[in-house]
């Protein structure tokens, strides 16, 4: 069951309230009506008892029966009495009009007592009430002084010469605060009614505002915050602190929860960005670790291929050495020819760990390139007439570079034995020092760089190849070819290059020969005549 | 002996506080202090006390002003007023039960009533209380008498009524009185003992008012003055206004027993002083509580000291004038 608003339980509390407090208030006015209803009939009666006393004291006096009759049955029809009878001090009537049957008082109390009379609550055999004003007939009901009438009644032993009793019908009085409650009880309801109105009114006012409170508060809770209570015309009331409270509480929680979104927006992003390094980087690292196996694999392919045709050959040597001299000295050349590869596998391997480990000690000098060029170039001259091959160097200039002399030698040994291996007969192998200066353009720390460049005339290099030659034991076609090789020397070339700064690259075409070039910084910029010839982009020293 | 100075503090007669202040310093000064702190506090204690439990009630009828001079006077006759606890008596026959009960409350030694209703009325509903009464009229008919109770009589001795009057009228030669026989025949009688030579009483007897009033008329022509007895047939107010009537009509001058009777219009009352009735009173009173006396040795003593008030203006319509060695008081006429 629902139970009542705020409104209808101030209305009917309101309503109770009224009417318990109305019928308390009718009932104290109704008995002070009724009190001085009756205090003022009391009043009346007695008035004029003391005057018909004071006209007739005389006859009073004398006793004359007949005569007090008479005046007594007048004064009664006159002031419409109910009864009126005189008695003496012993109680013996003097004179009476009709009196109501069995007339007796309701109780031993007076109800009132006045300056000279007392009230007495009276009733009759027909339940009729009557209020009694008994009057006592004395001296000072004469009009004589009080003096003299103590005198009058110290003669009479403090007795009254009678008593007046007065009968006043009580419906009268009775049916005029009838009358009178009749009157006002509509009117009184009216006024009840009228203020329980307006109070419901007044209350309704008040409430709205709550109301919209309530209903904003379930929006709120169910997520709507542009929800806002209009403050009506209670704005300046309670209930106006209290809508604009909510109202900013809601404006308060409105931007709130904007902050927290994009908060929440932020860290998404800033998870997905995160998210997606780690995979890279979980990528590089299963990179990484395929790699690392795939090199195991090729390391110990490496190891085993030479150590297996030593072992061979040395079994072979042992268990049943051929008797022809020059059979065993081919076999024990090849054991040579293997362990020298192996030796120079160890060593590239060896090389190649250390600069990827940071350990190899590096000793950079400020040097002229062409220094380790020209060694390099005067170590292979002589496997280059071996083979009959043209092998020129062009180095025009000096270009100073700080660099580790003999690692940049070793550079060039790896590419002068790779175009040497690789050219055929008859061909030629050109090694050229350049030094170049930018302009306008940056392409290394400080601008200016050295380049070696080794090309020869030979087969060229696969497309398909060109992209991995640098790698680690990348020997492409030459392994169908029969060419022998570590498939280290590029790899560590390039790691000594990418060391001092440069670059490494290659450039080749099948058929038409192949062109290793790599780049180094240059100390500084020389001022001598031989760097004046520079091409529009770049300086290019001939 | 301690009495007490202007100040209401106690100190030895005949400045030996003084003396003592000279003679031993501090000593006599502390000695003082100490006397005048326990006197003041026996003071407190025994006004607490009397406050508590008064030696006397006084309850004084509120019907008529002369109890209050009778009032003043027995203060004045008794003298310590911390003592006397005051109730006043009104006509209303209710108020005697509470003023009984406050009486019993009290429990005094002593009841002093001034009036005759309060004398009745202290006697019939506390008979065993010692009572003095004061202007108590008839007391002895009343049946105020015994061991316990006495007091001043309202009315004079007839011997002194029938001197004051002959000596204030002593032209009047006829006085006539109407007197109800079983009520006031003995004292009618008794009073013809006390008339000069010459001088008669005529009395007529009437048994109810109405006959009074008859008789009132009869006495036209026969009497140079009309003697108010305390007899109902005559002393009611509407006799009493015939009487004054009649009287100022025939030129005749009225006496009466009591002064109330003179301010409406008698030429004069022979009765007694209430004021000195008072003080008689008092000093019966401070006799009984100091055990000297009891109150039945003051049956029904007549008032110490008469007064003769005459109404001027009546007296004046009369052609009458009182002589002066009379002492008569004069009433101013209105």
């Amino acid at each position: 069951m629902r139970r009542p608003g705020i409104v209808a339980t101030f209305a009917i509390s309101s309503a109770a309230i009224l009417f318990v407090l109305g019928i308390a208030v009718t009932a104290y006015s109704l008995m002070q009506i009724r009190s001085v209803l009756y205090d003022e009939a009391q009043r009346r009666v007695e008035a004029q008892a003391l005057n018909w006393i004071e006209a007739n004291t005389p006859q009073i006096v004398l006793a004359n029966a007949d005569v007090l009759s008479r005046l007594i049955a007048d004064f009664a029809a006159r002031e419409r009495l109910a009864y009126a009878l005189l008695e003496d001090p012993a109680g013996r009537v003097l004179a009476q009009t009709t009196v109501p049957a069995d007339l007796r008082s309701e109780s031993s109390d007076i109800v009132a007592t006045t300056a000279r009379s007392r009230v007495y609550g009276m009733m009759a055999a027909d339940g009729v009430h009557y209020l009694e004003v008994a009057t006592p007939v004395s001296a000072s009901g004469t009009g004589m002084s009080r003096d003299l009438s103590s005198m009058f009644s110290i003669v009479s032993g403090g007795q009254s010469l009678a008593t007046l009793r007065v009968g006043i019908d009580t419906r009268e009085l009775e049916g005029r605060l009838r009358a009178l409650v009749w009157t006002n009880a509509p009117l009184y309801s009216g006024l009840v009614l009228l203020a329980v109105v307006i109070q419901v009114v007044l209350m309704r006012r008040l409430v709205r505002p709550i109301a919209a409170i309530g209903r904003a508060a379930r929006s709120v809770a169910a997520g709507d915050l542009s929800t806002a209570v209009a403050p009506g015309a209670t704005l300046e009331n309670e209930v106006g602190e209290l809508v604009r409270n909510f109202n900013d509480m809601v404006a308060r929680l409105e931007e709130n929860r904007t902050d927290m979104q994009a908060l929440h927006a932020g860290l998404e992003h800033k998870v997905w960005e995160r998210t997606a390094q780690l995979e890279a980087l979980n990528a590089k690292l299963v990179e990484a670790d395929r790699l690392k196996s795939e090199f195991l694999s090729t390391v110990s392919h490496e190891f085993r291929t030479p150590l297996t045709s030593i072992k061979a050959f040395a079994e072979i040597l042992l268990d049943a050495p051929p008797e022809d001299r020059q059979q065993r000295q081919r076999f024990l050349g090849i054991i040579d020819s293997e362990s020298d590869r192996l030796t120079r596998l160890l060593s590239d391997l060896l090389d190649l760990a250390k600069i990827e480990s940071g350990f190899l000690e590096w000793r950079f000098a400020e040097i002229d390139v062409r220094e380790p060029v020209q060694q390099a170039v005067a170590a292979m001259m002589a496997s280059a007439r071996a083979k009959d091959i043209s092998l020129e160097l062009s180095a025009p200039v000096s270009c100073q570079v700080r660099v580790d002399g003999d690692r940049i030698q070793q550079v060039v040994n790896n590419l002068l034995s790779n175009a040497l291996k690789f050219c055929p007969e008859g061909g030629r192998v050109s090694v050229s020092v350049e030094c170049f200066e930018p302009r306008g353009r940056t392409c290394t720390a400080d601008g200016s760089y050295a380049r070696v460049s080794v090309s020869d005339t030979g087969s060229g290099i696969p497309q398909a190849d060109l992209p991995r030659i640098f790698d680690r034991f990348f020997r492409g076609s030459n392994v169908a070819r029969g060419v022998k090789g570590t498939g280290l020397g590029l790899a560590i070339s390039r790691e000594i290059v990418l060391r001092h700064g440069g670059e490494i690259w290659a450039e080749s075409e099948p058929g038409r020969g192949s062109v290793f070039r790599f780049t180094v910084p240059l100390a500084a910029v020389k001022d001598n005549a031989a760097t004046a010839n520079v091409s529009e982009e770049w300086g290019h020293h001939e | 002996m301690l009495q007490e100075d202007g100040d209401g503090q106690m100190a030895w007669p005949g400045g030996v506080a003084e003396h003592g202040r000279s003679r031993h310093g501090g000593a006599a000064l502390r000695l003082l202090g100490a006397l005048r702190l326990a006197s003041r506090l026996t003071t407190m204690a025994l006004a607490a006390a009397a406050a508590a439990h008064p030696r006397i009630v006084l309850v004084v009828e509120q019907s008529a002003s002369i109890y209050e001079q009778a009032a003043v006077g027995f203060a004045q006759g008794f003298g310590n007023t911390d003592a006397i606890e005051r109730i006043p008596l009104d006509a209303d026959p209710r108020r005697l039960d509470a003023v009984t009960a406050e009486i019993r409350r009290l429990n005094p030694r002593l009841v002093v009533t001034i009036g005759t209703n309060a004398a009745i009325a202290i006697r019939n509903k506390l008979p065993s209380v010692p009572i003095v009464y004061c202007l108590a009229l008839n007391p002895l008919q009343n049946n105020l008498r015994g061991a316990d109770i006495g007091g001043v009589a309202f009315d004079l001795t007839l011997q002194t009524q029938m001197a004051n009057l002959q000596r204030a009228l002593p032209n009047a030669r006829r006085i006539g009185v109407i007197y109800n026989e079983p009520v006031s025949g003995k004292l009618v009688r008794e009073a013809r003992a006390y008339l000069h030579s010459g001088v008669k009483l005529i009395p007529r007897d009437a048994r109810n008012p109405s006959e009074a009033a008859r008789a009132i008329e009869e006495l036209a022509g026969s009497i140079d003055a009309f003697w108010l007895l305390w007899d109902p047939v005559i002393a009611n107010p509407a006799n009493f206004r015939l009487l004054v009537d009649f009287c100022l009509r025939n030129k005749i001058a009225l006496i009466s027993p009591a002064t109330p009777f003179v301010e409406a219009g008698a030429l004069m009352s022979i009765g007694a002083d209430y004021l000195e009735a008072g003080r008689r009173t008092g000093t019966m009173a401070k006799e009984i509580l100091s055990g000297r006396a009891k109150p039945g040795d003051f049956p029904a003593e007549p008032p110490p000291v008469s007064l003769v008030l005459v109404n001027g203006g009546v007296a004046r319509r009369l052609g009458i004038e009182i002589p002066r060695d009379v002492g008569a008081h004069v009433l101013a006429a209105p």
